[in-house]
C-alpha cells in the first residue's frame, strides 16, 4: 500500500486530501502544518510520497523540496500549490519536485499522478 | 505602478475570486459597487500578504451567515466547529489569490508575487487599515449574502 505524508498549512487541505484519498486505499500515515515539523514526519514514518504546499509558515514547500533534494532523502514529492506560474513550477522542478498540482484540488489529477509515481 | 497594471491585477484578482467561488463553493456573486458595506455585527476577515516586486495583501471581509454557506459548501457537510469555518474560509481566501497571482506573475515574468500564510481576524465592528498600500481597490460583491475583497498593492 503506498503511504503517503501531507505538508500544508491548512487542515481544510489536510481533511481534503485524506477525504480523498483513503476511500482509494492510500494510507496517510502522517501529515503536519509546517515544512520543518514535516521533515520530521518523513524522517520518522519514512512514505513513499509527500503531498507538499507551498506557502507556509515557519519553513516553506520550496526551502522543504530544496532540502530534501540536497539531502537525498528517498521520497516522491507532489506540490500542491493555490500558485501554479511558470517560474515558481520550474523552481520547484530544479529541486526535484516530480509533479505539480493546482489548487482547487482535483481528486482525478491527484490519484492519477500518485499512481504514476508509484 | 501605472494604474493600467494595477487594474490588471485587481481584475485578476477578481476574476479568480468568482470562478473559484463557483468552483469551489458552487455560489455565483455578482459585482455591485452600489452597496452600502455594512456587514451584520460579527465578521470575518481573511487577510492574505503579497510578497515580491510589488509587495501587498488581499483582505476578504463577510459575515458570520456568509462565511458559514463558504465552508460549507467547500466541505460538503454541516459544520459546528467555528475553527473549521474559520480554516476553510482562509484557504479559500488563499486559493483564489493564489490563482489570481499566477495570472499576474505569468504576464509580467519576472515580479515573482508569492503568497504568505492568511491570517484569519474575527469580531465585533471590526474594522482593518494596512499601512503602506499605494494602490487600493474595494470592491463588494453580492449573491447570497454580502462580500468584500480590498485589493491593495505598493509600487515598483
Amino acid at each position: 500500500m503506498i503511504q503517503i505524508v501531507i505538508i500544508d498549512d491548512s487542515p481544510f487541505i489536510i481533511k481534503a486530501i485524506k477525504k480523498t484519498l483513503e476511500p482509494h486505499g492510500f494510507n496517510i500515515i502522517g501529515h503536519a502544518l509546517n515544512g520543518k515539523d514535516g521533515l520530521e514526519v518523513i524522517w520518522q514514518k519514512k512514505p513513499d510520497i509527500v503531498i507538499l504546499d507551498v506557502t507556509m509558515p515557519i519553513m516553506d514547500g520550496l526551502e522543504t523540496a530544496k532540502f530534501i533534494f540536497e539531502h537525498k532523502i528517498p521520497v516522491k514529492v507532489i506540490m500542491l500549490s493555490a500558485m501554479g506560474d511558470d517560474e515558481l513550477i520550474e523552481t520547484a522542478k530544479n529541486y526535484g519536485v516530480k509533479e505539480f498540482l493546482n489548487k482547487p484540488l482535483k481528486t482525478d489529477d491527484l490519484i492519477n499522478v500518485i499512481k504514476s509515481l508509484a | 505602478m501605472k494604474s493600467e497594471k494595477f487594474e490588471y491585477m485587481c481584475k485578476c484578482m477578481i476574476d479568480s475570486f468568482l470562478k473559484i467561488a463557483k468552483e469551489m463553493a458552487d455560489l455565483k456573486f455578482n459585482l455591485n459597487n452600489n452597496l452600502d458595506p455594512v456587514f451584520n455585527i460579527k465578521k470575518t476577515a481573511i487577510i492574505v500578504g503579497i510578497v515580491g516586486a510589488n509587495p501587498g495583501r488581499i483582505q476578504l471581509e463577510t459575515n458570520e451567515t456568509m462565511s458559514q454557506t463558504i465552508a460549507e459548501k467547500m466541505n460538503g457537510e454541516t459544520l459546528n466547529n467555528p475553527l473549521e469555518v474559520y480554516f476553510s474560509l482562509a484557504e479559500f481566501a488563499n486559493i483564489f489569490s493564489g490563482n489570481g497571482l499566477t495570472v499576474i506573475n505569468n504576464q509580467f515574468p519576472g515580479s515573482q508575487l508569492r503568497l504568505t500564510p492568511p491570517s484569519i481576524f474575527v469580531g465585533e465592528s471590526l474594522e482593518l487599515t494596512t499601512p503602506n498600500i499605494e494602490h487600493a481597490k474595494s470592491v463588494l460583491f453580492d449573491g447570497e449574502d454580502l462580500l468584500r475583497i480590498d485589493i491593495g498593492f505598493k509600487g515598483e
